[in-house]
Order: C-alpha cells, then sequence, then structure tokens
C-alpha cells in the first residue's frame, strides 16, 4: 500500500494546521461574543498545558501517564501481534485455529472492553494497558500475516536454493519483506491504542491521565485545561506520526524504489 | 552427471489434470551447456524446476550424480525469468547471502563478491540497490548469485527472455565467456532457436504439451554468425521439425 508521503509531511500539514487554529479562533470569538459561552481561545489552552492551578496535577504530569499506559498497551500488542502474525503463517493449523479470533477481536469495538477489563483488572492501570492492547493488536496481527503471505513467490524460491536455515529465512527475507505491511499494521494498530486510551481514561482509569483530565474538567468547569489536555494528545499524535512512522515508513518503501 | 528418468508431471487445472511432461528421459553430461528449445505450454519451465527440486515430479526421477533431486539445494544453481533479488539489499547484500553459510572469512566472502561482480561487469554497482539497476544488470547479478553458490550445474529457465534484443544478445555473449571460463554444466531452456543454437553444444526439441522430447540437435562449433551456412542450415532444420511437431497456431520467433 503506497501513501502520498509528501502530502504528509510536517511542512505540508502546516498549512492544515493553521487552518484549523484559524476556524478555532473564528469559533471560540462567536461563542464567547456572541453566544456568552466560555469556549477557550488557542492561546489559553496552550497556557493551560503549562500553568495549573494549585490544587490540580499539571496537564504534564496527565500527559506523562497517558504515554506510560500507552507504550505500555501497545508494547504488548507490538510484541504478541508480530509473533502472533509470524506464527499464522508459519503453521496452517494456528492459522485455522486462532485467524477467527482475530478477526472477532477485530470487530469489537474499543469501549466494549470495558466490562471485560473491569471484572478482569478493575479500575486502573491494568484495564487501561489491556483495553489498548486489545484495540492495537488486530491490525498488527493482519498486516504481518499478509505481509508475509503476499511476498513474491519467486523471492521465496531463493532460500532453499540456497539452503539458508530457518531461522535466517525468517530474519533475513520473510520480515524484512513483510516490513512495509508491518509498519502499515503497527501505524493502524498505534492510532486504535490511543483513541481507546483517552476513552478508558475516562471511565476505567484512576486519577491521572490525559482522558481523566478531560473528564474532570466538566466538574471544574476548567475548559482551558480540557482544550489544553485535546492539544496534548494532537502533539503526541503528531509526533508518533511525523517523527517515528513517516521517516521509517518513507524510508523503507524507499529502499524498495517504491 | 544429471539424468532425468522416466519424468513425467502432472497438475491439476480445475476439476481436469493438465500432463505437462511425458516420459522424459535426458542425461546432461558434464561440462555440456545443454538448451532445451520448445514452443509455450512444452513444460520446459516445468523441467527444469523438477531439475532445481522445487517441483517434485508426479512420475519418475532426477539424479544428479547418481543421488535423486527431492529439493532444492546448493548443487544446483538457478537462474529464473526474474532477477528475483532482494529488493531491500544492495546487489552486495543480495550475493553476500549466497555465503552466509559458508565456512570462510569475512574478508575471503567479500573477495569472492568482488570476483564475481567483476566476471560479469558490474563492479561498481554493489552498493546499488536492485532498484536502481536496469533489467539487464539485474540479471547480471541474479548469474552472479548462481556463480557464486559454486555449484557444477547451473539451470537458466528463460533467463533473458523480459530483455530488449541488445540486451539479450550481450548477454549471450557474456554467459559463454564465463561458461568457457568456469565450465560449468549449464542446463538452459528457451523458446528462441537463434538463442539455443548461438549458446548450447546440444540443443532439445521439447513437443507442445504433454512435453515430450522430440529431436536432439549436436550444435557444437556453430560459431556465433547466426548468417553463416552451418547455422542457418541446421536453424531451418529445427524451425520445420517445429512446424511438424508443434499446431499450426503456434508463432515461431524469426529474428
Amino acid at each position: 500500500m503506497k501513501t502520498p508521503l509528501k502530502g504528509r509531511s510536517l511542512k505540508g500539514s502546516l498549512p492544515g494546521l493553521l487552518l484549523l487554529i484559524l476556524i478555532w479562533i473564528l469559533i471560540a470569538l462567536y461563542q464567547r461574543e456572541i453566544q456568552d459561552k466560555p469556549f477557550p481561545y488557542p492561546w489559553e489552552a496552550v497556557q493551560s498545558i503549562f500553568i495549573t492551578p494549585a490544587a490540580h496535577t499539571a496537564l504534564l504530569i496527565h500527559a506523562g501517564v497517558s504515554l506510560l499506559r500507552w507504550i505500555g498497551g501497545y508494547g504488548i500488542a507490538l510484541i504478541a501481534g508480530i509473533s502472533w502474525g509470524i506464527a499464522i503463517w508459519r503453521f496452517p493449523l494456528f492459522q485455522r485455529l486462532t485467524e477467527p479470533l482475530v478477526s472477532t477481536i477485530q470487530l469489537i469495538p474499543g469501549m466494549a472492553w470495558i466490562p471485560i477489563t473491569l471484572i478482569l483488572f478493575g479500575l486502573g492501570n491494568g484495564s487501561t494497558i489491556f483495553m489498548i492492547a486489545m484495540t492495537s493488536l488486530p491490525p498488527v496481527v493482519v498486516n504481518t500475516f499478509t505481509g508475509m503471505q503476499q511476498l513474491d513467490p519467486g523471492l521465496l524460491k531463493i532460500p532453499p536454493m540456497l539452503e539458508l536455515t530457518e531461522k535466517q529465512r525468517l530474519t533475513r527475507i520473510i520480515i524484512p519483506g513483510a516490513l512495509p505491511s508491518i509498519i502499515g499494521g503497527l501505524r493502524i494498530g498505534a492510532g486504535n491504542g490511543f483513541r481507546v486510551l483517552i476513552s478508558a481514561e475516562m471511565v476505567v482509569g484512576s486519577s491521572l491521565g490525559l482522558g481523566y483530565s478531560m473528564f474532570q474538567s466538566r466538574w471544574t468547569l476548567d475548559y482551558a485545561s480540557a482544550f489544553g489536555a485535546l492539544l496534548l494528545i494532537i502533539v503526541i499524535g503528531l509526533i508518533f506520526e511525523q517523527l517515528i512512522f513517516l521517516p521509517l515508513e518513507h524510508r523503507i518503501l524507499e529502499k524498495r524504489g517504491l | 552427471m544429471l539424468t532425468f528418468q522416466n519424468i513425467s508431471h502432472e497438475y491439476p487445472s480445475g476439476a481436469e489434470t493438465i500432463t505437462a511432461l511425458d516420459g522424459i528421459n535426458l542425461r546432461v553430461n558434464r561440462g555440456e551447456f545443454l538448451t532445451i528449445l520448445g514452443p509455450s505450454g512444452s513444460g520446459k519451465s516445468t523441467l527444469i524446476h523438477i531439475a532445481g527440486g522445487f517441483i517434485r515430479p508426479s512420475r519418475g526421477e532426477v539424479r544428479l550424480h547418481d543421488v535423486p533431486v527431492e529439493k532444492p539445494g546448493r548443487d544446483r544453481a538457478m537462474v529464473f525469468q526474474d532477477a528475483n533479488l532482494f529488493p531491500w539489499m544492495s546487489v552486495r547484500e543480495n550475493l553476500r547471502l549466497v555465503l552466509e553459510n559458508e565456512p570462510v572469512s569475512e574478508e575471503r566472502k567479500q573477495e569472492k563478491i568482488v570476483e564475481v561482480l567483476d566476471l560479469v561487469g558490474l563492479k561498481d554497482f554493489d552498493s546499488s540497490l536492485p532498484h536502481q539497476l536496469s533489467g539487464g544488470m539485474k540479471q547480471k547479478v541474479s548469474i552472479a548469485r548462481a556463480l557464486l553458490m559454486d555449484s557444477p550445474l547451473l539451470l537458466m529457465d528463460e533467463p533473458f527472455s523480459n530483455l530488449d534484443e541488445r540486451t539479450r544478445d550481450r548477454l549471450n555473449r557474456d554467459l559463454l565467456e564465463i561458461w568457457k571460463l568456469r565450465g560449468q554444466t549449464i542446463l538452459f531452456v528457451t523458446h528462441s532457436i537463434e538463442e539455443a543454437l548461438r549458446l548450447g553444444t546440444r540443443t532439445l526439441l521439447l513437443s507442445k504439451r504433454p512435453g515430450k522430447i522430440v529431436q536432439g540437435w549436436d550444435t557444437r562449433d556453430l560459431g556465433e554468425d547466426i548468417s553463416a551456412p552451418p547455422f542457418l542450415e541446421i536453424y531451418r532444420e529445427i524451425h520445420s521439425t517445429m512446424e511438424l511437431c508443434c499446431p499450426p497456431s503456434y508463432k515461431f520467433e524469426m529474428r
């Protein structure tokens, strides 16, 4: 799957971001001046990230906690998903046994895991991490498997001819060959995980996390802080997309002349 | 050296079974450059894949040095119709993979890579990626990979059929030079009479499906001049045999 990389670069996204800020300002202006509602301006949201009322936890601490939870859940999905995908590709019996399971997990919306996760882990980090892992996992498994399955059959004739070992075949040929598809799955999984992280923190998280902080703002009426949290979510997403996945994908595809 | 004993091969096609090869008996001698000629669907590619161990024949046996061929291996280097280079590896890395399990020093491995790249005329392209090479250059890397395997037998399945005529002529000449230099046994499949005659010391003609050996010709010392009388004489003979053995729908390659 080829993606239009140029349009998604940071520089390419700048006009869109500026437009978004402009729309935000216009809405805030309208809401405040005409409707008399406390809709925060962008600079107030930015300010709330760095300046915290005495009784509140700083937004950056909430962001750090959210990020750690996401890393935990996504890390589990990454390791388990790639291993699962390899096992499905390698062992037909395992494929027959577990492929329906992957399809089923894929169908479950992130928030629908709440009853199960509450029974299994109760309120807190365990539940959030579990929900992130479960929603990030399916695309990683599916893309790992399909990437391996779609390898050029001509290339697969070479390892047996060279009498490469099973390990060499996997690490030198199969996984690198499936890498563009695996990275695609990891990107989709990362997005899924991040979205469910915020929702999960609103419901099953403890007293920390961006989702929790946003949810709390409805009681504290600190709308600037809720928007600040939203900004942090966007910034974290952009960092992963622009500084990790995009350069990685670009490098992998470029090497293949794609 | 390499023997095909009563090889037949069938494969399913929907509800039917198609017989690709029927009762092939053949012996390839050491140091020989045997070209196998045949129209599309004659099973020549299936035959060479059976020799490579990539296809198990429905009946019969292939033996190399009297050992049955059961799977692909380093004793039979194969060059395919497509170069089949790993696109994420440079030319050097593609070749280095051949020597992965060789019990020699890294320095010697690198020397061998340089030697073989020099032999195919790609010394300056060792760090290039496959997508940066032309079709002919990719096929040269594929040949270099096969040569690096140091196998006694080189199997070539229409390796130049996807290339333009000039590149193909040049690679034919290069291949002949390499064969004269290294003296490997080569089994070369083609659908071009001219290519078969230019390269082979012996040429066999396979009939249209099911593929059977129709006739063989000794094609040593024909030279490269395709307008020379001995070349033209044998060319016409093969041409008319093909017309007889194959349905009239078959289009001969006239160059």
